[in-house]
């Protein structure tokens, strides 16, 4: 015969210890989880804490890199006198950034005054970003949207389910990082450093930049993305950081038409404004850390200067407000 | 098939599943047919050259029993032959062939001898050696032939040490087939946690590691003496971490079966001189040298000058064992010097009774483990420098040079991560050096709810701190 189930029956029937060392496996088992539990736990309130998410904000500055880079958090909450949430992560795609709203109105009902929404020439450009994108939102996989988001992309049921029940994998160096800043209350631009000009201008010679294409399915996206913004904020702001000049001039046209495009669509909302700082700071090498991220100082400056844009934005959304007929408010 | 891979545990759960359940008479195949799935995850092809090798050296073995006097040496030097031909042509060619070119060159000839533009089969070097120790085994009358075929190839090729060792002797090995495995849930606890902290090894401390080591050492000379440094003391941790951490799973996945599988490392950094540190490291390899090179040539019962030839030789025919590059020869070599410079040192210090005056100081042993570790480190840099030229910028800068600034890596949190788990790593096999926590399968001091904290917090950092997808660097040997 060549399956003999008496074989291991009689093993175990024979381990004296098997059934205790079950019970241990079991006692471990349970130890491993409630371990897991209670580091996630902290690690998650952290990053929560990083990204805003942890009390109503005023104000919600959603994006990627750019975003998180060109706006000081703390310095636009005083400039601006409000709670500003900053949910900004590195690399996520104009989906993504979907999936960053729905969240965060699933944890924090309710509208926003502002929300801010990083803008850039690359917008409907596919290429580039990360595929693997989706694992950025690992961490907040108990939401019912991130789950479904991360179960639609996972690249198979293990990718799944491993970060489901697992769930220090849904953490890494980069998230325990914000984990701590967010307990910290340390939002600093760490990217300290200027452009390298000459290096940017070599790259660009040789054609070594990021194209600008136009995805369809990133445009729908971007034009489904809008209407869910003017529904959950009294004002929003598609917000155009800066970028360096030498690379804007590299893709200039293309540049062109997506902001005409953002332009178009936006003007379908009252409350959806287009604000481009890139034209006032994009011949400023020394507020760059690289083609498209600021350094501390350009952060700091970019703020300044957005925050006054922002105010006078929500000055004039309110006055206009109160003229409205009291049925149109 | 990666040892860190879902696949893998998948694969060894369905191994151990079926071999428990399988009758006596069957295991063996199956064990065989997941070891040739095992080894064919990678290049099915190359299972061709490990079978073409394993009826070589099965036949080699029947014949080495049945015949005596000369014809016996006949038979092994065939099997020695095909064995060292095999890794000649996929290792060695290219290197041999680039060599020529470069004499010739120097004559001003060119040689139009192309080179093989093959993959090396993985683990080539594991598995020749481990097959050469079976038909020297039996031609030295310590091992009987293996009549069964099968046998002999699950002997070559079982799937846990098959690419990365330990190099088994058949004496260890072969009777192993023919003992009935009991399943146990005691050798299924402690094997887990062999291969957990196997695990932990390999990928929170080695693969993190790696990124930084290879930044730098794909391109040296962009950086400074602390950058190189750094790089270079990350290098030892991860190598360390890499192979020991696989030799750690290999040892615990057989464990489950029942079977087992010889010691591979006894924390080689905590040597206190370079005789001790090759008792430490790759124990498989270094007694394989041993017992099959150094001893033949005469071993220390030579005189002096043929002693300094053994030593050399074997240290030599190591570096070439793990690459062939010149990088690897020089590796070989340093420790080859290291050994005779200790020897000569210990023996002055016998001579003038010096080395009773400096044992007496409570930090010496601290001194000589720094001292060992120092000069594995700069070993190190032609193990894993891409040339000699890099090799020799990096060592002549790495303690000079310290004006340009460190590079922190792509993330400086990730970097002291890197430095607080190397801390840990440390801290964990101190207490294992004082033999208080245990070491693969010895007994613990230490209390039993602090070791299973202990595991579950090596799983949760696994799960938090893993890198993924990075191949043991002892794959390529």
């Amino acid at each position: 015969m060549l399956f003999m189930w008496n074989n291991l029956l009689n093993d175990i029937g024979m381990d004296a210890r098997f059934s205790r060392n079950l019970l241990r496996i079991a006692a471990f088992m349970v130890l491993l989880m409630a371990l897991d539990f209670a580091v996630t736990f902290m690690l998650e309130k952290g990053v929560r804490r990083f990204y805003g998410l942890d009390r109503q904000a005023d104000v919600l500055l959603v994006g990627h890199s750019h975003l998180m880079l060109a706006v000081d958090k703390r310095l636009f909450e005083e400039g601006m006198h409000m709670q500003v949430a900053k949910y900004t992560r590195e690399g996520v795609n104009v989906a993504d950034r979907f999936v960053m709203l729905e969240h965060y109105f699933d944890s924090r009902p309710g509208k926003c005054r502002l929300i801010v929404y990083g803008i850039d020439p690359w917008l409907f450009t596919g290429k580039g970003l990360s595929a693997n994108s989706y694992k950025l939102f690992y961490p907040f996989m108990d939401y019912s949207h991130v789950d479904s988001y991360v179960r639609t992309h996972a690249e198979n049921p293990y990718d799944y389910f491993s970060h489901k029940y697992f769930r220090s994998s849904r953490f890494n160096s980069l998230l325990i990082n914000s984990a701590l800043r967010g307990y910290l209350g340390n939002w600093s631009n760490l990217k300290f450093g200027q452009l390298d000009t000459l290096k940017l201008k070599r790259e660009i010679a040789v054609g070594d930049y990021r194209r600008i294409s136009f995805d369809r399915e990133n445009i729908d996206t971007f034009n489904n993305t809008l209407p869910y913004l003017s529904a959950h904020a009294q004002t929003v702001i598609l917000l155009n950081t800066p970028i360096s000049g030498i690379l804007s001039r590299a893709v200039r046209g293309d540049d062109d038409k997506v902001m005409a495009m953002i332009r178009s669509m936006a003007i379908r909302y009252p409350n959806v404004h287009v604000v481009d700082l890139s034209p006032e700071f994009e011949w400023k090498s020394e507020c760059f850390f690289d083609p498209i991220h600021m350094n501390p100082e350009g952060q700091k400056r970019v703020t300044v200067a957005f925050s006054a844009v922002a105010e006078s934005l929500l000055v004039r959304t309110a006055q206009a407000s109160a003229m409205a007929p009291i049925g149109k408010r | 098939m990666l040892f860190n891979s879902f696949t893998y545990f998948v694969f060894l759960f369905l191994v151990v599943s079926f071999y428990f359940l399988l009758a006596q008479k069957w295991r063996n195949i199956m064990l065989l047919m997941a070891s040739c799935y095992f080894y064919m995850y990678f290049i099915p092809v190359y299972i061709l050259i490990l079978g073409g090798t394993i009826v070589i050296d099965y036949f080699a073995g029947i014949y080495l029993e049945k015949f005596q006097g000369e014809r016996r040496r006949y038979f092994l030097i065939f099997s020695i032959v095909a064995n060292i031909g095999v890794l000649a042509v996929f290792k060695y060619y290219n290197f041999l062939n680039d060599n020529l070119s470069v004499v010739l060159a120097s004559f001003g000839y060119a040689n139009y001898i192309p080179d093989l533009g093959i993959a090396l089969p993985i683990g080539l070097s594991f598995h020749t050696f481990q097959a050469m120790s079976y038909t020297i085994e039996v031609y030295r009358g310590n091992q009987k032939a293996e009549h069964n075929f099968w046998t002999y190839a699950l002997y070559v090729m079982f799937f846990p040490q098959l690419v990365a060792g330990p190099i088994e002797r058949p004496q260890n090995m072969l009777h192993q087939f023919y003992e009935k495995h009991h399943f146990s849930m005691d050798r299924v606890i402690t094997a887990g946690k062999l291969i957990i902290w196997g695990l932990f090894k390999k990928v929170v401390i080695a693969d993190r590691l790696a990124s930084y080591t290879d930044v730098v050492y794909s391109n040296p000379h962009q950086y400074g003496g602390s950058t190189l440094l750094l790089a270079t003391f990350f290098f030892a941790i991860q190598i360390y971490c890499d192979f020991s951490g696989y030799s750690d799973i290999a040892i615990g996945s057989a464990h489950i079966l029942g079977f087992r599988l010889m010691q591979n490392f006894n924390l080689p950094y905590f040597a206190r001189s370079i005789s001790e540190f090759w008792k430490r490291w790759h124990i498989s390899l270094s007694t394989w040298f041993s017992d099959y090179v150094y001893k033949p040539m005469g071993g220390s019962r030579v005189p002096r000058n043929r002693w300094i030839l053994n030593i050399f030789t074997v240290f030599l025919l190591s570096g070439l064992w793990h690459g062939a590059n010149w990088t690897f020869v020089i590796w070989g070599a340093l420790h080859g010097a290291y050994y005779f410079f200790e020897y000569a040192i210990s023996w002055a210090g016998r001579k003038t009774g010096l080395d009773k005056w400096v044992a007496s100081f409570s930090l010496w042993h601290a001194v000589q483990t720094l001292y060992v570790f120092t000069v594995v480190l700069i070993a190190w840099v032609f193990f894993r420098a891409n040339n000699v030229h890099d090799a020799i910028y990096i060592i002549s800068h790495m303690f000079t040079d310290f004006s340009s600034p460190l590079y922190t890596g792509s993330s400086a949190f990730d970097t002291v991560i890197a430095m607080a788990l190397i801390v840990l790593l440390f801290i964990i096999q101190l207490f294992q050096y004082k033999g208080i926590s245990s070491i693969y399968f010895n007994p613990s001091k230490v209390p039993q709810y602090f070791r299973w904290a202990g595991y579950a917090f090596t799983i949760i950092l696994i799960g938090l701190l893993g890198v993924s997808s990075e191949k043991f660097i002892y794959f390529q040997f």
